[in-house]
């Protein structure tokens, strides 16, 4: 612990695109004081050593969020980390991470700003109370509290993992606003919020990793937001009785005040709802498969169609998608699947399931590091399906393939 | 050369910039919002308290009203307000809260459903609404997002510095900016151009104020020939935590918080028998500051105790949640247990860019609104829970006024006047930060905050005016002086605080010297070589224009419709 009248080496990332090829590492030292956080060092070193740093701040109170980096490893507030607290005289201080990084500590917020328009943040009601105020018990008020009083620093984002491997997953302080208004009573969206999340970039991507709540300065729990809306999905899955409609609705039923932007991505949210909660909810179909009139059947085995054979280089696999049909309810339903057709050296075709052996997210072929990436533990596959790096026990499953007349057929192992 | 145009422009990130902007849009207007923090970063955000309006929803405040909210912000100013100004503010009031709630403001509710208010320093009423302690922070997030469902309408040019206005024939143009993603120059022109950006507070070392909040948005239309008003007029907010300076909400007193001086006396008592904690702001700091000056700081130090530890830890968990974060953050204490040591520190700019009720200024096409303006409905001291107030009403007038103004006549074409801005701005620029001089900027900013701090402070005193006056304008001289700004183009803050550090300079002048003129003591201007407040002589605005040889002072009535002078007594 610097002592104060002793001196604290600050260890900065420095990268100015104007001048250096890649990032690099500068040590100033700042004289320690009382009360002196990291932040007033940043601004100490701009004053005194190097005007050229660059970094955002603003109300230097832990309130507008302007300041969140990397501070010896950990996410948080430049303005709330205080030197006296942190172990040994080096602090090492580095840009939040899954932003792209413009200069020293300044990184590109607009992918950021961006995700939170996605869960439409807004309070949408049904009709405004003329003259006087929503009337909302104080009970009911309680209910958003810990969710509506993020400060959006981005340090839960540059924690998560999830936001890492996926670039569409809104991250964890998106999905806290949509829980602030999917629980307050003056809203009138309801499970429509719910829809809006449950597709495969959606509130399934988190697991529980906690990351979030460790780095916000706020002491909030995306994670547990997440959970309430996996809670109220799965219910809203389980009990709506409008639910095929809601699949199916036009964009032109929803509320006008909605931008237009955000219409296109819900309709295809709507769509993509089965694919997202219907994958966990197909779990539960087999649990709750007594209480259906009919019987299921499960999958339909044999040979699927896929289409013309895809032009396939050695080492390079290409993805394909297909309808592989499951039998619910008495009727077929059809379900769009992914799977990669791969060239080896002799030339043979062989297809590859991208379900993760660990926990069974989809996996997306990397062609820089070459792999088969697991978005969701950093488990990773080579070509062959082979674990090369990871949690995942066993190796990818492999498909049967067939080239019949010039058409391409999957079969998948049948157990 | 980039040239943006747009029907209108707005500056400002902060509450009153965000709700104009949402007026206009509403309106159908195409805006260019500008701002040189990405608008959810303001200083708006900070305030934690509350705001006020007049609902009658607390038990002890059926008998509120407008009208009585009109009389105490009249009184709380020291009567320096113009009260046509205040009754527009105070009328629409009610109407502004419940807009702010139904656009999705989480206040906190009473039991029977409606927003909570609670009692604040110079109301006769408990009368301010608030959402915990984090009001300010609730609503500018509601009024971002009722953003995020214009931005068809909205071009949001977010880390871009105004800089510069473009007028001719007092008309007003566009702006000139500085785009911090490149370092260029950017030029915008418009039909019209409302100004919102906020106080400047960093004119003082001991400030609740963010770092942006510098002024600069004062000084580009003081040197562009907008004149500005009762810049002497500074507030003092009592209790701010020693060392930081980070404001304790006014609430806390409101929910009952004590002062305590060294020998653990409710000290108010002397010095406003009947409200005690909650009287207004400027005679509570210098009751604290008189404490201190009589020796009567804890251990002998240079502050009192803050103390809510009677209010329990339900009710300081439920209703001020926030400043016991700040306290276990900045301070390392649980005001649950121990009581927290406060000072008062400079708080919030009543002067501002002259305007009138309809936010319109001398210039054509160019409105102000929020603290960067001077409407002027503060007088000679805000009331706590009018700042909020402020931004969101006349926010809105601007935002009408101008969106009224502008509509339909599409983004002009015109764009014969932006090259010579530019290239006057550029070369202005230039000279800025290549003056290759020795002197170090910042360290002249902080001289500059010590010449505030000690002597532009809570008292004033002829001798120690002058000794500053003297002071800030040796410390421009040395500005003439400074060395040269890092070259960089890409996010050089380098260049954007040496500018915030030159108009800081220029404020602090305009501040100085009309309070080294204005003999008496008025709300926040607090003479002790004029002790009284001189209704004959002082009953007006100050306002100042720029000129190459410093500030020219002159004075405007103040419009009374309703409420004579009387004495201050609390």
């Amino acid at each position: 612990m610097a002592q104060i009248g002793e001196k604290a080496f600050i260890e900065i990332l420095r990268y100015d695109p104007e001048v250096d090829r890649k990032p690099h590492y500068e040590t100033y030292e700042v004289p320690v004081v009382k009360g002196l956080t990291v932040l007033e060092c940043l601004y100490h070193i701009l004053e005194n050593h190097d005007g050229s740093l660059a970094f955002r701040s603003s109300c230097r109170a832990a309130v507008c969020g302007s300041c969140g980096m990397k501070i010896n490893g950990k996410f948080g507030l430049a303005c709330r980390t205080l030197v006296e607290n942190i172990k040994g005289v080096k602090i090492r201080v580095e840009p939040l991470a899954n932003l792209p990084l413009v200069k020293d500590l300044v990184v590109d917020m607009a992918d950021f700003y961006e995700k939170y328009t996605i869960v439409e943040p807004y309070l949408i009601p049904k009709e405004i109370p003329e003259g006087k105020e929503f009337y909302q018990s104080p009970d009911d008020r309680k209910n958003v509290d810990g969710l509506v009083e993020c400060i959006m620093c981005g340090a839960c984002y540059a924690a998560c993992t999830m936001t890492a491997w996926d670039k569409q997953f809104p991250g964890p302080f998106g999905m806290l606003a949509a829980d602030g208004k999917l629980r307050d009573t003056r809203d009138s969206l309801g499970n429509e919020r719910i829809i809006n999340l449950t597709d495969e970039h959606g509130i399934w991507r988190c697991h529980d990793e906690f990351n979030c709540m460790e780095a916000c300065p706020k002491h909030l729990s995306p994670t547990g937001a997440i959970h309430h809306l996996k809670r109220e999905s799965v219910k809203y899955r389980f009990t709506s009785p409008k639910r095929n409609e809601l699949v199916d609705a036009k964009p032109d039923t929803l509320p006008a005040v909605i931008p237009e932007a955000l219409t296109a991505r819900r309709s295809f949210m709507k769509t993509a709802f089965w694919g997202g909660t219907g994958v966990i909810g197909a779990g539960f179909l087999l649990l709750f498969s007594p209480l259906f009139n009919k019987p299921t059947r499960g999958w339909e085995t044999g040979w699927i169609k896929v289409g013309e054979v895809p032009d396939v280089q050695t080492g390079k696999p290409v993805e394909i998608t297909y309808k592989r049909q499951k039998w619910e309810r008495g009727q077929l339903v059809s379900y769009p699947k992914r799977a990669y057709l791969v060239k080896n050296d002799s030339g043979a075709l062989s297809a590859i399931d991208p379900t993760c052996t660990h926990l069974g997210c989809i996996c997306y072929w990397d062609d820089a590091i070459r792999m088969f990436l697991c978005p969701c533990h950093g488990g990773a596959f080579n070509t062959e399906g082979k674990v090369t790096l990871g949690p995942p026990p066993t190796p990818l499953v492999l498909m049967n393939v067939k080239v019949e007349g010039g058409m391409l057929y999957l079969q998948e192992e049948v157990a | 050369m980039d040239v943006h145009a747009h029907e209108l422009i707005v500056v400002g990130g902060g509450l009153a910039g965000t709700r104009a902007v949402d007026e206009a849009a509403l309106r159908g207007v195409d805006v260019g919002w500008i701002s040189k923090i990405y608008p959810i970063r303001s200083h708006s955000g900070e305030a934690q308290g509350g705001i006020n309006a007049a609902l009658c929803n607390h038990p002890d405040g059926k008998d509120d009203s407008a009208e009585r909210h009109a009389y105490d912000t009249t009184k709380g100013g020291d009567f320096l307000g113009d009260q046509d100004a205040i009754q527009i503010m105070t009328n629409q009031a009610p109407i502004t809260v419940r807009e702010m709630e139904h656009w999705g403001v989480p206040f906190s509710r009473f039991a029977d459903g409606t927003i909570a208010q609670r009692p604040f320093g110079g109301a006769g009423f408990p009368r301010t609404c608030y959402g915990a302690d984090r009001t300010g922070h609730f609503l500018l997030h509601a009024t971002y997002q009722k953003y995020l469902t214009m931005r068809e309408r909205v071009h949001l040019y977010d880390e871009y510095y105004a800089i510069g206005l473009i007028t001719e024939d007092n008309t007003c143009h566009g702006i000139i900016t500085f785009n911090l993603h490149t370092g260029n120059l950017e030029a915008f022109v418009s039909h019209a151009v409302i100004f919102a950006t906020g106080g400047s507070g960093r004119n003082y070392g001991r400030t609740t104020n963010s770092y942006s909040s510098t002024g600069l948005g004062v000084t580009m239309p003081y040197w562009a020939g907008v004149p500005i008003k009762d810049m002497e007029f500074v507030q003092f907010h009592p209790t701010a935590i020693i060392g930081k300076h980070i404001l304790m909400t006014e609430g806390a007193r409101g929910e009952g918080a004590y002062l305590l001086n060294s020998e653990g006396e409710r000290f108010m008592k002397r010095y406003a028998p009947n409200s005690m904690e909650i009287a207004p702001r400027d005679i509570v700091a210098r009751a604290i500051e008189t404490e201190l000056r009589e020796g009567r700081g804890i251990n002998g130090e240079k502050y009192v105790h803050l103390d809510v530890r009677h209010l329990g830890k339900k009710k300081i968990d439920e209703r001020l949640p926030g400043i016991k974060a700040i306290c276990e953050d900045f301070l390392g204490i649980d005001p649950i247990t121990k009581p927290v040591p406060i000072r008062p520190a400079q708080h919030y700019t009543m002067g501002g860019i002259d305007c009138d009720t309809t936010c319109k200024t001398e210039v054509n096409g160019f409105y102000a609104c929020g603290e960067c303006a001077c409407v002027s409905v503060h007088g000679a001291n805000r009331l706590g829970g009018n700042s909020l107030l402020e931004t969101l009403v006349f926010g809105e007038i601007a935002g009408r006024n101008a969106a009224l103004a502008v509509k339909g006549k599409g983004k002009p074409t015109d764009h014969s006047l932006v090259k010579e801005a530019l290239r006057k701005k550029e070369a202005e620029l230039d000279e800025l930060y290549n003056r290759g001089g020795t002197e170090n900027p910042y360290e002249i900013r902080d001289e500059l905050h010590a010449i505030m701090d000690n002597e532009v402070q809570i008292f004033r005193n002829k001798e120690d005016l002058e000794k500053a006056l003297k002071g800030i304008r040796d410390l421009e001289k040395r500005f003439h002086n400074i060395r040269s700004i890092s070259k960089g183009k890409v996010y050089n803050y380098d260049k954007t605080w040496t500018l915030e550090i030159k108009a800081n300079l220029d404020i602090s002048e305009v501040i100085t010297l009309g309070a080294l003129v204005r003999e008496e003591s008025r709300g926040g201007h607090a003479r002790t070589d004029f002790p009284t407040r001189d209704d004959e002589k002082w009953l007006k605005h100050t306002i100042a224009r720029f000129t190459e040889d410093g500030p020219e002072l002159s004075y405007k009535p103040v419009t009374i419709t309703k409420w004579q002078p009387e004495e201050r007594k609390y």
